[in-house]
């Protein structure tokens, strides 16, 4: 083994502490907050000319919160030791500060001459050809190109970007997706050869879904990437592994003994996200204390159940409540919109905040997934449609982050897209995946130095062989 | 549907739930330790007689659900 590698095995430490900020909050609000919580005064980056300071201003201070990023730098002291866990119970992530190193690291005589080198460069080429001007238009390069032949619900969540200068990366892979539905259709060309771990909690029939609902949840949340028969991308965590819990019967119904013993089957099988396109009618407040209990003790061990929070609207006259078991403040409950993210017309609302909030929202109107054979694929509506689309992207997020339970619950709603409609019925607002930036390169449109029309002439002029 | 009971359990008591449970003549029921339930066919048993063990959370009746 390399002295390289050894290096690279351990993990230094600078003794500080890097705080990613709640999305969306600003400097000031999360300076207050930081000092309520643990007492440290920090400083916004703002303070300095230019955003620019170094280790002795950072030393002046407690931390520094850096205004762009939404991250704190804090040095070590006993009161941020003391105050992790409160950090988290406020949306933040608090990580060490890990000491890092330049790949190939040059010593200071080295740097310097690199240095000297590429400045010569850039001065010739200014001469040249004058100052590079980044005149490449963006916006221009909106593009659908990636998104050709996807679900609308797939671009509304980036989980197929709209944009030329995004994409993702992520599709599940490592991550297990429990679905808790009718079962699934084994038949189903589109998921040939993709292992399932199924099992039935429904007495006399077999995981084999004869309803279809189970395998359209299952297509939206895990389908392909891309099928010959479909007429687009329907799938989201296509990579992800599958665990079919048939709960409810071929006709679409079932108890609560079987649901809870779909979600004991999931997290026994260490299942990191649970989809639950079901529901049991409910009047006034209050929840299922079992329920709660099995679900609280489930994000403990780092399961995220999803649950629809039903379709018995009829709006704009009639709002129904979050049903069972999305009541449950422990399980994430889903609302359905459509293609105008307007809110569902049979999408529940969350009449009782305490008892049974809309938490997220998800595209659940003229939804396309698989279905079972032989009408093979079909559009569908409802909050059920709406819930596999989110449990998907929690596999994405998981898959990105590594985050599990609670705090994958915290990024998937600190990372939803902001809706203009009331909270009561989109919560924190349309889902959104996890995406990365496109590397763009330029495109080479200069004449090359060597031809410039400044220099028309070749001052040394051709090298000719010369036979005599 | 034949309905039944749905109990949870504090954290550490399931034997002991399962076990006094067994002393009233439940000899089948379904232990889900990964959530601390226990759910036993309907019976005749009274919600308060099952309340009262020790280590019971909470006891509820199974409800019907649907897509």
């Amino acid at each position: 083994m390399s002295k390289n590698l050894k290096k690279e095995e351990k993990v230094e430490y600078t003794g500080r502490y890097l705080v990613l900020l709640p999305e969306g909050s600003n400097t000031s609000d999360s300076i207050d907050q930081i000092s309520s919580i643990s007492g440290l005064n920090l400083t916004s980056s703002l303070a300095f000319e230019n955003e620019f300071f170094t280790d002795k201003d950072l030393a002046k201070t407690d931390g520094i919160v850096l205004d762009k990023l939404g991250i704190a730098i804090v040095n070590e002291k006993p009161e941020i030791k003391m105050s992790i866990s409160s950090f988290g119970d406020n949306d933040m992530i608090v990580e060490k500060e890990r000491v890092v190193y330049a790949i190939g690291m040059l010593d200071e005589s080295t740097q310097n001459y690199v240095e000297g080198y590429r400045d010569a460069v850039n001065q010739m080429t200014n001469v040249l050809v004058g100052t590079e001007v980044e005149d490449y238009n963006y916006e221009e390069q909106q593009s659908e190109v990636e998104s050709v032949g996807a679900t609308w619900g797939l671009k509304a969540t980036n989980v197929v970007p709209t944009s030329f200068l995004r994409y993702n990366p992520y599709n599940g892979a490592g991550i297990k997706v429990a679905i808790l539905d009718t079962g699934f259709d084994f038949n189903h060309p589109d998921f040939a050869g993709r292992p399932v771990v199924h099992q039935s909690f429904i007495t006399g029939e077999s995981t084999q879904d004869g309803h279809g609902h189970g395998t359209h949840c299952t297509g939206t949340a895990c389908g392909p990437i891309s099928s010959p028969s479909a007429t687009e991308r329907y799938g989201i965590a296509y990579a992800a592994s599958i665990y079919i819990g048939k709960v409810l019967s071929n006709g679409g119904s079932g108890g609560d003994g079987g649901i809870l013993a779909g979600i004991n089957w999931a997290i026994a099988n260490r299942c990191d996200v649970v989809s639950m396109s079901l529901r049991g009618l409910v009047s006034g407040t209050g929840y299922s204390a079992v329920f709660e209990t099995a679900a609280a003790r489930a994000l403990a061990q780092g399961t995220l159940i999803i649950a629809a929070a039903g379709n018995d609207s009829a709006r704009p006259g009639v709002v129904k409540q979050v049903m069972h078991p999305a009541n449950c403040p422990s399980i994430m409950a889903v609302g359905a919109v459509d293609v105008n993210l307007n809110i569902a017309s049979f999408s529940n609302g969350g009449l009782y905040p305490t008892y049974g909030a809309v938490d997220i929202v998800a595209p659940g109107v003229n939804v396309y997934s698989s279905t079972k054979l032989p009408t093979k694929y079909a559009s569908w509506n409802g909050t059920s449609m709406a819930t596999p689309h989110v449990a998907g992207i929690a596999a994405l997020w998981a898959q990105a982050t590594g985050l599990r339970g609670i705090n994958l619950w915290k990024k998937l709603t600190s990372t939803a897209k902001a809706l203009p409609l009331p909270g009561r019925d989109v919560g924190a607002g349309l889902v959104q995946a996890p995406t990365k930036t496109r590397l763009i390169k330029f495109p080479i449109d200069r004449t090359p130095i060597l031809v410039n029309p400044k220099f028309p002439i070749d001052p040394i002029g051709p090298i000719e062989k010369i036979i005599r | 549907m034949k309905m039944k009971w749905l109990i949870s359990v504090k954290d550490g008591m399931m034997e002991r739930v399962t076990e006094e449970l067994g002393k009233m003549g439940i000899k089948n029921a379904e232990k889900l330790d990964s959530i601390g339930v226990i759910i036993i066919a309907h019976g005749d048993y009274k919600i308060t007689d099952l309340k009262k063990i020790d280590g019971v959370l909470n006891v509820e009746e199974e409800r019907d659900l649907s897509i």
